[in-house]
């Protein structure tokens, strides 16, 4: 037992056989396995030669090795630098909006005395299965919102999740529990400050969570920058990138264009420039992940409220 | 229990309630959309009606207009200067501005349709068979161009092959101007050369692929690195129908997969479908030689499967035959683009024939939202004709993007931030392109004959409305892609599976489509005969 | 007469006064809960409700010249096409028990190791498992149609050249039969799916106050009946409104995985075909927003149906839980 400084002498007590720990982390490292060594393999892949490729398919001890995917992507690092900055200011402007507005929705519809709270609920729940569709965005965010072209245009799409909103408000309702509010009333507090001394603190696990999420569904986003982004200096990372895979896409669906006009198939980026791709579009998250991890360890509560 | 339940049906009515009111309060004002008005049919009368008459020399009598140009290619750096450098041009002939607007292969359908839908001004939009371009017309998208093109366009008319122009028709009226290049091509089988002269290969009696079949025994022999054929995906082998008969195929093709044929070598336009007999025979013949060749080993083994490039496999080395679409030159800018690794030979199996499908592989419409057709066409006449402008646009800016080494070619300047993107064939004319690396110097001449010497294809001109049958359509498509692995050999006892997939295709209603098209082609055939 | 009529409307007339006054003031009391609504709320009309109006399209065949406002309406035409696909049974069949395996799958085995996780004695090996199980969450399916190439591929592929030369058995041409894919996908998805689903119970979990746990140790539990009477119960509501909310997609595939993943290979649409592939495939090449809406239209109909029926049936057992 290396503990430095145990938590609550029962918590050794209440742990579980080392014969039981000693199975379960057999069986996580071997799901651990299980999830690394397809990434490994897909870096591995991004520096495979591509005649080893074709030679033997993919091995993690390839023939040949190659960077050449790496520089070919890097070559234009003025463009990739720019669509990093663009992306990782989008990300982070966009997460952190969204996971204030989506927690001043959560909050209210979780109170169990707000009267209106089914109302909202369905309000929310509503838009989740039922959309205009592309073509009526498109026309609201183009001509009535004029956001053509602009960061916004990428921001405001994703700023509510709606399942995200029923999560934190579920987390709302278990874990704050409707006296620490009454408590804090009479005391004198307003609702505002209620939400944001006591609420938010108590919170910070959910609230990690759904920044993890947030930040993964506004890096990843590439679509909406298809719809409205026209200038090169705007454009996303993630877009550079599934854009070079969906024209790859496009001409094994198109045989027709493909053949009449062959130098379309010239400048293909082979399976090692594509797994080059999906590594630095994913690296970025693998590194912000430990800062929200930390947040959603065990003991972190603080178990200071009784009753 | 009763008011949350009446919640929710209150806010669904509302919900809907408030989309048909929406509707219904904003008429046409909502999206913008101009009603047919301005911009419709009767291109001719369209626009500006100030100055714009005649020829665009003097610039003065003309106002300043924008001409947007949305044209099918990725984005490139130095998009900027070169649009600044063409504004200078059309400014001085015809006082216009240009606003070029490249779109990715994979981005150009989805933005330029929503684009259609919700009524963005464009001028000339780039469009092909392949791109629902007869479609769009049904719906509406692009301006008449027969009087446009007289007034604007006469050097279109000149430089453009008759036959382009009788292609982007729908009922007999005109709504886009191809891309003068190579008008059709020819299916060939290349080979390596030097396998050729090696085992003596009488490359011109091959002429189907059942002629191949002693070539592959040698090859898998005694050539072990070599991939005897490869096949990859394969929706129907090679040239099926074009060599073993006279069926060409018109019409609707489900899934990109031609199920409607014409005899070409008679002069009877009855319309024969996949699951008559005489198509059933060649269709069972050829995929039980193509299994025959599986099984023998021929083939590769992930035929059904594989997305490998045949390109990438080829400048490996693998590769020694190939079933290719040939235009002159092919074989030079083929080894050309291997680095010069190997030299190539061809050998002409199907002779190029003018279809509709393939002389509208690349066009320019005007949109109907344009607010000065006029200037639109003005635009595209210069670059049919005007060697500086449309090299401008494809090649960039001289000494900057590319080297001039002759009087008509240059070499391109590699990571110049302009001409990576290949433009030529999608813009203008692009017999006056500078010629480049690799390219044999009597391209465009070899071009022009082949152009001139193209047959007809009898059919040329017939577009085929799919309103009627789009259920039909949509299931014959989905039957196809079930079946899609046939071609590959990889299947056993194609021929059980085929008659399986007819089946199947009789009850999608393929017979109903066929009667379809021919009363279609009947009525076409004599209005234009 | 007269009067019983007056005073009638005057006391229905107060009484109605009375009823409006009475949701005024249950209005102003609670004003700053609304008010703390309110920016969200706009940010959900904007992106979601002005928008709505587009669901008309499924009902009408839209040409350019009228726009979306002027094109002709047409009923349920472009309902036609998908009722009558001959596919229909097909696709909602493999898309309803897909959706449902899934969910079943992903939400037990989330669970499981969320809570094992929890169990674990180490500090830093936790973390480090907890990060290697949501990894392959960030691969995209294009990526991830690669790998399982990689395994299935007919020659070269892992499965065959190595586990099952092994055994001493044929190689199996994966992508042209269809008997084993309900399982492949299935563990693709759980896969890809399990390792981020568990982070929220984690983060759950993680927020018990550790003095249940202690009682419990006090009054003699056992480690299972501490999950099941303490962490069980606290993941409960999350899982259940989970749940209700899954429902609502429960007509929608994941159209990633079985189009990417499959290769979109012919020979197994029996299997794995699914109204977002169909919709996607046959559509293609027609251009046809009015249908491609209609096919939206059934998914969201269908898809509120199982949702409130869902939530109907949860309502009955405890109505605390329910989403409404």
């Amino acid at each position: 037992m290396n503990r430095s400084r145990p938590i609550f002498a029962s918590r050794r007590e209440n742990a579980i056989s080392p014969f039981s720990d000693a199975l379960l982390n057999a069986a996580f490292m071997l799901l651990s396995l299980a999830c690394l060594l397809p990434v490994v393999l897909v870096v591995v892949v991004s520096v495979t030669h591509n005649s080893s490729l074709i030679q033997n398919g993919y091995s993690f001890f390839p023939d040949r090795l190659s960077l050449i995917a790496y520089k070919s992507l890097f070559m234009d690092y003025g463009t990739i630098a720019g669509a990093y900055a663009v992306s990782i200011g989008i990300t982070v402007l966009g997460t952190a909006a969204s996971v204030l507005l989506m927690a001043l929705y959560a909050y209210p519809i979780s109170r169990a005395d707000y009267p209106y709270r089914k109302f909202f609920t369905f309000f929310l729940f509503f838009t989740m299965l039922f959309s205009g569709g592309l073509v009526s965005k498109y026309i609201i965010y183009t001509k009535v919102l004029g956001l053509t072209d602009t960061y916004m245009s990428l921001v405001l799409p994703l700023l509510i999740l709606p399942f995200n909103v029923f999560i934190m408000r579920t987390f709302f309702q278990t874990t704050i529990h409707p006296a620490l509010i009454e408590s804090s009333r009479i005391d004198g507090a307003g609702e505002l400050l209620i939400f944001i001394r006591i609420v938010l603190p108590l919170s910070l696990p959910v609230l990690a969570t759904m920044g993890l999420f947030s930040t993964i569904n506004y890096w990843n986003d590439w679509f909406n920058a298809l719809l409205f982004i026209r200038s090169a200096d705007k454009y996303p990372l993630q877009y550079l990138m599934v854009r070079v895979i969906n024209d790859i896409q496009f001409l094994r669906e198109n045989v027709a264009v493909a053949a009449q006009n062959p130098q379309l198939m010239e400048n293909l980026p082979n399976e090692s420039l594509q797994m080059a791709m999906a590594v630095v579009g994913m690296g970025p998250i693998l590194i912000v992940y430990p800062f929200f991890q930390k947040y959603f360890v065990k003991g972190l509560t603080v178990g200071s409220i009784k009753g | 229990m009763q008011r949350r339940k009446s919640i929710s049906i209150v806010m669904s009515a509302l919900a809907l309630a408030a989309a048909l009111l929406l509707q219904a309060c904003s008429g046409g004002g909502g999206n913008g959309n101009p009603p047919a008005a301005t911009n419709g049919s009767g291109g001719s009368s369209a626009t500006s009606g100030p100055s714009s008459d005649t020829s665009a020399s003097s610039g003065q009598e003309l106002e300043p207009y924008e001409v947007v140009i949305t044209y099918f290619g990725a984005p490139q750096e130095d998009d900027a200067l070169v649009n600044e450098e063409l504004n200078k041009y059309f400014k001085e002939k015809i006082n216009a501005t240009v606003k070029l607007e490249p779109i990715a292969s994979s981005d150009f359908r989805q933005r330029t349709e929503l684009a259609m839908n919700t009524g963005e001004k464009m001028d000339l939009i780039f469009s092909a068979s392949w791109l629902g371009f007869f479609s769009n017309i049904t719906k509406g998208a692009y301006v008449e161009l027969d009087d446009l093109l007289e007034q604007y366009g006469q050097g279109i008319k000149q430089t453009l092959h008759p036959l382009y122009l009788e292609a982007p028709r729908m009922d007999g009226k005109l709504y886009a101007i191809p891309t003068n290049k190579e008008i059709t091509q020819g299916k060939a089988l290349t080979y390596r050369k030097d396998i050729v002269d090696k085992y003596n290969i009488p490359i011109e009696t091959i002429n189907n692929m059942a002629d191949l079949e002693p070539w592959l025994e040698l090859i898998k022999t005694n050539e072990p690195d070599f991939i005897p054929l490869y096949v990859s995906g394969g929706k129907v082998p090679f040239l099926m129908y074009e060599t073993n008969s006279a069926f060409r195929p018109v019409g609707p093709t489900p899934n990109s997969m031609p199920m409607f044929f014409v005899d070409s070598s008679s002069s009877d336009m009855t319309v024969k479908s996949l699951v008559d007999d005489e198509l059933v025979a060649i269709d069972k013949k050829e995929h039980e030689l193509y299994r025959s060749y599986y099984e023998k080993g021929y083939i590769n083994a992930d035929s059904a499967t594989t997305t490998t490039n045949v390109g990438d496999l080829r400048k490996q080395g693998k590769i020694w035959v190939q079933p290719t679409v040939w235009k002159p030159g092919y074989d030079e800018i083929q080894a050309a683009a291997d680095n010069y690794q190997f030299e190539y030979i061809s050998h002409v199996v199907e002779e190029p024939i003018v279809t509709t499908e393939l002389a509208t592989g690349s066009l320019f419409a005007i949109s109907r939202t344009s607010k000065d057709p006029a200037r639109a066409m003005m635009v595209l006449n210069d670059l049919h004709t005007d060697p500086y402008v449309v090299n401008l646009l494809v090649n960039g800016i001289e000494d900057k993007h590319y080297k001039k080494v002759g009087d008509n070619r240059i070499e391109q300047i590699p990571d110049s931030g302009y001409g990576k993107s290949a433009l030529n064939w999608v813009i203008g004319n692009q017999l006056i392109n500078y010629l480049r690396t690799g390219e044999p110097d009597d391209l465009y001449e070899s071009w022009e004959k082949f152009n001139n010497e193209a047959k007809r294809f009898p059919l040329l001109g017939f577009v085929f409305d799919d309103s009627n049958v789009k259920n039909e359509l949509t299931r014959l498509t989905s039957v196809s892609q079930e079946y899609s692995m046939i071609g590959s050999g990889a299947i056993a006892n194609p021929s059980g599976v085929i008659d399986e997939r007819n089946g199947k295709l009789v009850s999608a209603g393929i017979e109903k489509v066929r009667d379809e098209l021919q009363s279609q082609i009947d009525a076409w055939l004599a209005a234009n005969r | 007469m007269r009067e019983t009529a007056a005073s009638a409307m005057a006391t229905a007339t107060a009484g109605t006064k009375q009823r409006l006054l009475k949701s005024l003031k249950t209005f102003w009391k609670f004003k700053y809960l609304t008010l703390l609504l309110l920016p969200p709320a706009a940010v959900i009309i904007l992106n979601n409700y002005l928008p709505i109006f587009g669901v008309f399209i499924a009902f009408k065949n839209i040409n350019f010249i009228d726009g979306i406002w002027g094109s002709p309406w047409t009923g349920f035409d472009n309902f036609k096409f998908f009722f009558q696909s001959g596919s229909v049974w097909r696709i909602t069949r493999n898309t309803l028990a897909y959706s449902l395996v899934f969910m079943i799958v992903n939400t037990v085995l989330s669970v499981a190791i969320a809570i094992a996780i929890n169990e674990l004695r180490g500090r830093l090996w936790p973390k480090a498992y907890q990060s290697f199980l949501i990894l392959p969450h960030f691969l995209s399916m294009v990526v991830v149609s690669y790998l399982v190439y990689a395994f299935l591929h007919p020659t070269h592929g892992f499965i065959n050249s190595t586990v099952l030369d092994l055994f001493g058995k044929d190689p199996i041409f994966w992508y042209t039969q269809k008997e084993y894919w309900p399982y492949i996908l299935t563990l693709v998805n759980a896969w890809k799916g399990v390792g981020i689903g568990a982070v929220i119970y984690i983060a759950a979990i993680a927020g018990i106050d550790p003095e249940y746990y202690e009682a419990a140790v006090i009054d003699g539990a056992t480690k299972w009946q501490q999950t099941i009477h303490i962490t069980l119960p606290t993941i409960q509501p999350i899982i259940i409104i989970f749940t209700i909310l899954s429902m609502g997609s429960v007509f929608s595939a994941d159209f990633g995985l079985f189009y990417q993943v499959t290769l979109d290979s012919g020979a197994l649409y029996p299997v794995t075909d699914t109204v977002d592939t169909y919709v996607y495939r046959v559509l293609l090449r027609l251009n046809d927003i009015g249908m491609s809406s209609a096919a939206s239209l059934i998914q969201a109909v269908l898809g509120f149906i199982m949702v409130m029926v869902t939530n109907w049936t949860v309502r009955r057992i405890d109505d605390e839980q329910a989403l409404f």
